[in-house]
């Protein structure tokens, strides 16, 4: 599996590709159309290695990507720079000399690149590995439009590749050799049924081995852990333990020690002491509000200055907040993996299969433990927020009770004027008759049935 | 399609006028038995019902129900247009966003048309029983209304008792008390004035006046009105029109705590 983080480490020889050239006068040339852009290509890749267009297993779009017929596929990550500190790479030879002259005198543009070249964004492509199986899910399930529930043939991996190839026809080329079809074809006989018939191996998906191996992929991404990113904003938040007011507070928590995780009262104990804290210092914000305000200016900051320093600030801060029972943080991760995993190179249609038979009651993994406390979590938050709407006075108003009173004062224009016409409607004698003393009298519908 | 033809405004006119101070909206029900009317006042303690019956007009046409929600004030000053002697047309659509009223003078040759925006009022209707009154007592309109004004200037309040002998108005208020008693009375040459009680038992009710004088200005309408009185239920005051077309109230009686 790949992420951003991964990627880096895994790489090692690098090479420049400058696709148009630029001259280095003093006054500046118009804007590139297109632009160098550097990828970092996986090593020891052979030289029939391609970048070819292939059509993207889960958007159906066509994506480039790096085929090398005895390693296998790759995908292009971006690893992006951030918006708000603009960066760009010089790209000189000085250092590289020794790598680059053929490859550069071969293309012509070697004069561009030993005068340096400055790219205008500092994004670097990394190539990194990804499963072939997720390209072949799309030919071995096709989607079926006519019946819901279409015959599964079993079919040689030709008929297969075949369907991959219409899909995607630069690959082609790549299956006529034999190493890229073996593999294809070993990675196929994880997920698939196999028939021998004659000389010919049958492959039928199987999905109980495709769930089994998303799954094993996802156990993996937890293993070596998630990226901080998603650790944060998907696992951290999703178990934050809202806090109440401070007297409501403790309560809750308690509650929750007693009924979640019983020895699990020292890291507890953090959070309320924290809560304390802010609250004397700063009376008016929320405690929980302050806290997490805090843990977030750390993650930005993150992401400007990659330093370790921040990196062990943040999880200093991070690791006591999550506060759940035992395993529901692990299952929790487990989702969020395989969320991720799903979202991005299996189809719909074959994600809701897999969604529903991961989380059926048959499922080997039981989510149960994690749904229960999301949904006690989710209850706590509503009462929290409950609260804080009622009892906060503190706060300023925020655009939304801007509007809301613009609202109610629309309201109210429109009330009075009705009732001025009304009014103007409204004869002498009706007006009068308003003063008439009308106590001991009843209401005639008392006397008379409605119709 | 609806098409009224009145010989005369002047019945129209009273009968909104009547109306025009109890209730501020309400609807004019149209079907082929005539207009109908019934409406609340914004207390609910009294209920007017006006029913003008199709032979009251000449011609009268109507081929669908319809209800024209009137505001009472605008229908009266649109209706100040007509002279009494004007004959009045009522006209509206099947689904109508206007009332069409033609005046006409015979006499002059005129002809004036107002056209009224109608507009959607949500009534509710009570369903009102054939009542075997204990008391039932007619008498010259203009004497109720005299009655009713005189009392008016002493208290809000006014106790009618009825028994074989008389009819018993009495009313008690900060600078002092009062009472008219009227006995019930045959005049051959007028029959107008005659004072009729009917009673199977003695009745003892108050009202409160501010609403009796406000029906009293329907006393235009009609020489003799009728009063109808039962123990603990809604006094009926009733103006017979013309035809058996009629001009009812009612009014919930003030029972329990006396000031």
């Amino acid at each position: 599996m790949k992420t951003r983080t991964k990627g880096a480490t895994k790489t090692a020889s690098e090479d420049f590709e400058v696709s148009k050239s630029m001259s280095a006068k003093v006054q500046l040339n118009p804007d590139s159309p297109n632009p160098a852009r550097i990828f970092v290509l996986p090593e020891g890749i052979t030289p029939e290695a391609r970048i070819i267009s292939l059509t993207n297993p889960r958007y159906h779009s066509k994506d480039r990507y790096v085929v090398c017929p005895v390693r296998g596929f790759y995908e292009f990550k971006v690893v992006g720079v951030p918006k708000m500190t603009p960066r760009s790479w010089l790209l000189s030879r000085s250092g590289t000399e020794a790598e680059i002259p053929a490859d550069a005198a071969d293309n012509g543009v070697d004069s561009n690149l030993a005068r340096g070249y400055v790219t205008r964004t500092a994004d670097i492509f990394i190539a990194t590995p990804v499963d072939p199986i997720f390209f072949l899910l799309p030919a071995l399930s096709p989607t079926s439009k006519n019946s819901d529930a279409p015959k599964r043939l079993f079919l040689s991996s030709d008929d297969y590749f075949e369907r991959v190839v219409s899909d995607s026809p630069h690959l082609g080329s790549f299956l006529r050799r034999d190493n890229l079809r073996n593999l294809l074809e070993k990675r196929m006989q994880a997920i698939c049924e196999t028939v021998e018939a004659g000389e010919e191996t049958m492959y039928r998906l199987d999905e109980e081995r495709l769930l089994k191996e998303v799954l094993q992929k996802a156990r993996r991404m937890v293993e070596r852990g998630l990226p901080a990113s998603i650790e944060e904003k998907l696992v951290r938040k999703a178990l934050e333990v809202p806090m109440l007011s401070i007297t409501r507070d403790e309560n809750s928590l308690q509650d929750l020690e007693e009924r979640d995780c019983p020895q699990g009262t020292s890291h507890l104990l953090t959070p309320s002491s924290e809560a304390r804290d802010s609250q004397a210092t700063a009376s008016s914000t929320d405690s929980a509000a302050s806290s997490f305000s805090h843990a977030s200016t750390a993650f930005t900051s993150f992401s400007e200055e990659s330093t370790s320093t921040e990196l062990a600030q943040e999880s200093k801060i991070i690791s006591p907040k999550i506060v759940a029972p035992d395993g529901v943080a692990e299952l929790l991760r487990l989702r969020v993996a395989l969320d991720f995993l799903c979202s991005n190179y299996i189809t719909p249609h074959m994600t809701d299969k897999i969604n529903t038979a991961m989380y059926s009651p048959t499922s080997s993994v039981d989510f149960r433990p994690l749904s229960t406390h999301l949904e006690h979590l989710s209850k706590l938050r509503r009462e929290a927020a409950a609260t804080r709407s009622f009892g906060d006075y503190s706060r300023k108003r925020s655009l939304q009770d801007d509007e809301d009173a613009e609202i109610r004062a629309e309201k109210k224009r429109k009330m009075e004027e009705e009732e001025k016409r009304k009014k103007a409607g409204e004869s002498l004698g009706v007006k009068r008759l308003k003063k008439a003393n009308i106590t001991g009298m009843k209401k005639l519908s008392e006397f008379f049935k409605k119709n | 399609m609806l098409e009224a033809r009145l010989e005369q405004a002047d019945l129209l006119k009273k009968v909104v006028d009547a109306i025009k101070d109890l209730v501020q909206d309400c609807n004019f029900d149209c079907n082929d038995s005539g207009v109908a009317l019934q409406a609340m006042d914004n207390s609910h303690v009294a209920l007017v019902s006006m029913m003008l019956k199709a032979e009251s007009f000449s011609p009268y046409r109507c081929d669908r129900n319809v209800a024209l929600g009137v505001n009472l004030t605008s229908l009266t000053k649109v209706l100040r247009a007509a002279q009494n002697e004007d004959i009045l047309t009522l006209k509206a659509e099947d689904a109508p966003d206007v009332l069409n009223l033609v005046f006409e003078n015979t006499d002059s040759d005129r002809l004036s048309e107002y056209d009224l925006k109608l507009m959607d009022i949500d009534q509710e209707h009570l369903g009102i029983p054939d009542t075997e009154y204990a008391a039932t007592i007619s008498l010259p309109s203009v004497e109720f209304r005299r009655i009713c004004v005189d009392l008016m200037a002493l208290s809000e309040s006014v106790s009618i008792e009825t028994s074989k002998d008389g009819i018993k108005f009495s009313c008690a208020g900060d600078i002092g008390n009062g009472a008219v008693t009227l006995r019930p009375n045959t005049n051959v040459e007028k029959p107008d004035q005659n004072v009729e009680i009917e009673l199977t038992e003695p009745v003892a009710l108050t009202f409160s006046l501010k609403y009796l004088v406000n029906f009293c200005k329907a006393a235009g309408l009609s020489k003799t009105v009728k009063l109808c009185l039962s123990n603990e239920v809604p006094l009926l005051v009733e103006y017979a029109l013309a035809g058996s077309s009629y001009l009812r109230f009612y009014l919930a009686p003030k029972i329990g705590d006396e000031e």
